[in-house]
């Protein structure tokens, strides 16, 4: 009986998938865009876990001198950090630090706790104006961790914007001579510090892409902003490009960048009807996930 | 042939088998698009630790069941169970065929669907089933004669017909 029912089965898998198949489409285009895509947020998050590690080891390491300082104009030291001679790339074309910015006062109102949509909407309204966006995820421990990413089109370029706020006694930033030494992929290193005690510090790394054969063929760019205040509340806004080629750059400029992290609405309170309204934002993607995540070992969603 | 285009290649020969799976295990075929096409991202994203050719497929199709199955705990697809099947069709006439047995499917819990699917339309061993599933083979027994059990009772006679060889 058993038999003959699998038999049944199997004649019955056949005629069902026989019947009405569509054609396949760009499912292989689609499937690689989103590859691509998928890849590309993974490096990014890994990257950014991988900067906020490198920030709490290196807290407390004395100043070594900026490299920045050291470099010709126009070059810095690129991947491939150890004893051995580095590569050198060129920071991308029209790139530089910005001066200082001076965070606007906090509005005033009523503050509640902040929420996973609060940060994404926030993350979009500090966004430039002239931005398409798309994938929009967030997540949210109210005074421990909260982050959130999208995915921005803009006549820049086209990758990624993603900010974390850190926890309220979070580590001092790394300084810019153990950011260069200690890590071979960052090209760009400038901190200071603002009236009110708010610390600045802009870095801007740089990763080859190429094909098996090691060539390689364009530069994934993470231009990134993080701001510490005096209430101790960290905030660091990254954008980095997708499908590194020789023009492709992140979709924010570093003034961008530092403007978006700099933001005073960054907070674990938010206004009250500016949280209220967020409600509605709708999360298009999965929330952003930790280091831990970042490299499965097998198959998996 | 870089990284790239070795990708393309094997997912223009495996998407149509894939996307097959995908429809018994989704029900549909927009469904099926989607998690195909997710899961060939995922592979792309894998694609420079895993082997060529046989040993990516089963990565391919391990991902496609993976997908499938968080997509249902996350509660993504609605399912709702069926009593019997309302308009069961005189003879396995294709299309009514397909409806009686989509919607037989449907009935099923997604992990006793994916088990009917791994066995009886991708022909794979019990063993094979339950590294797939990450469950033991018996788990995989007990599921596939309930499963069967099942839709004897919803289909009935359309069952006892298709029992005749193609």
């Amino acid at each position: 009986m058993q038999d003959m029912d699998e038999m049944a089965v199997r004649s019955a898998f056949r005629r069902v998938v026989a019947a009405d198949e569509p054609p396949i489409g760009a499912l292989v285009g689609e499937a690689l865009r989103a590859g691509l895509r998928l890849r590309r947020r993974r490096r990014l998050q890994a990257a950014s876990a991988c900067l906020a590690v490198v920030a709490v080891l290196a807290a407390g390491v004395p100043a070594v001198a900026a490299r920045l300082d050291q470099a010709p104009p126009g070059t810095m030291p690129a991947t491939g950090g150890g004893p051995g001679p580095r590569a050198r790339v060129s920071l991308p074309a029209g790139f530089h630090m910005v001066p200082p910015v001076v965070p606007a006062r906090i509005p005033a109102g009523r503050q509640v706790p902040v929420t996973a949509k609060s940060v994404a909407s926030l993350l979009l309204a500090v966004l430039p104006a002239d931005q398409r966006t798309s994938y929009l995820a967030a997540a949210s421990q109210p005074g421990r961790s909260a982050a959130a990413s999208v995915d921005v089109d803009t006549h820049q370029g086209t990758g990624s914007v993603l900010v974390q706020m850190g926890p309220p006694a979070g580590s001092r930033l790394q300084s810019c001579g153990a950011a260069l030494a200690g890590d071979g992929a960052i090209i760009g290193c400038k901190d200071y510090a603002l009236t009110g005690g708010t610390e600045v510090q802009e870095l801007v790394s740089a990763t080859g892409v190429g094909s098996d054969n090691q060539v390689v063929q364009g530069y994934s760019y993470v231009f990134a902003a993080t701001v510490r205040r005096a209430d101790g509340v960290s905030v660091m806004v990254q954008a980095s490009n997708y499908v590194p080629g020789p023009a492709s750059l992140p979709p924010l400029t570093m003034a961008q960048v530092v403007h978006a992290a700099a933001d005073p609405r960054w907070s674990w309170a938010m206004d009250s009807a500016f949280v209220a309204h967020a409600q509605r934002v709708r999360l298009t993607a999965p929330a952003p996930r930790d280091c831990a995540q970042v490299q499965p070992a097998g198959p998996r969603c | 042939m870089d990284s790239t285009e070795e990708f393309i290649e094997f997912a223009a020969a495996v998407g149509p088998r894939l996307r097959r799976t995908a429809y018994l295990l989704c029900g549909d075929w927009h469904s099926a698009q989607d998690l195909t096409q997710s899961t060939l991202a995922k592979v792309f994203v894998a694609w420079h630790r895993i082997n060529s050719g046989e040993g990516a497929y089963a990565y391919a199709h391990r991902t496609l069941v993976n997908c499938y199955l968080a997509g249902k705990r996350k509660g993504k697809h609605t399912e709702f169970p069926v009593g019997g099947v309302p308009d069961r069709p005189s003879g396995p006439e294709t299309t009514e065929l397909r409806l009686v047995m989509l919607q037989a499917l449907a009935s099923l819990t997604p992990k006793a669907r994916a088990v009917l699917v791994l066995r009886y339309w991708e022909d794979r061993s019990v063993d094979q089933v339950a590294a797939m599933l990450g469950c033991s083979a018996g788990n995989v027994k007990s599921q596939s004669s309930r499963a069967l059990d099942r839709l004897r009772a919803l289909l009935g006679d359309t069952l006892t017909e298709l029992r005749v060889p193609d």
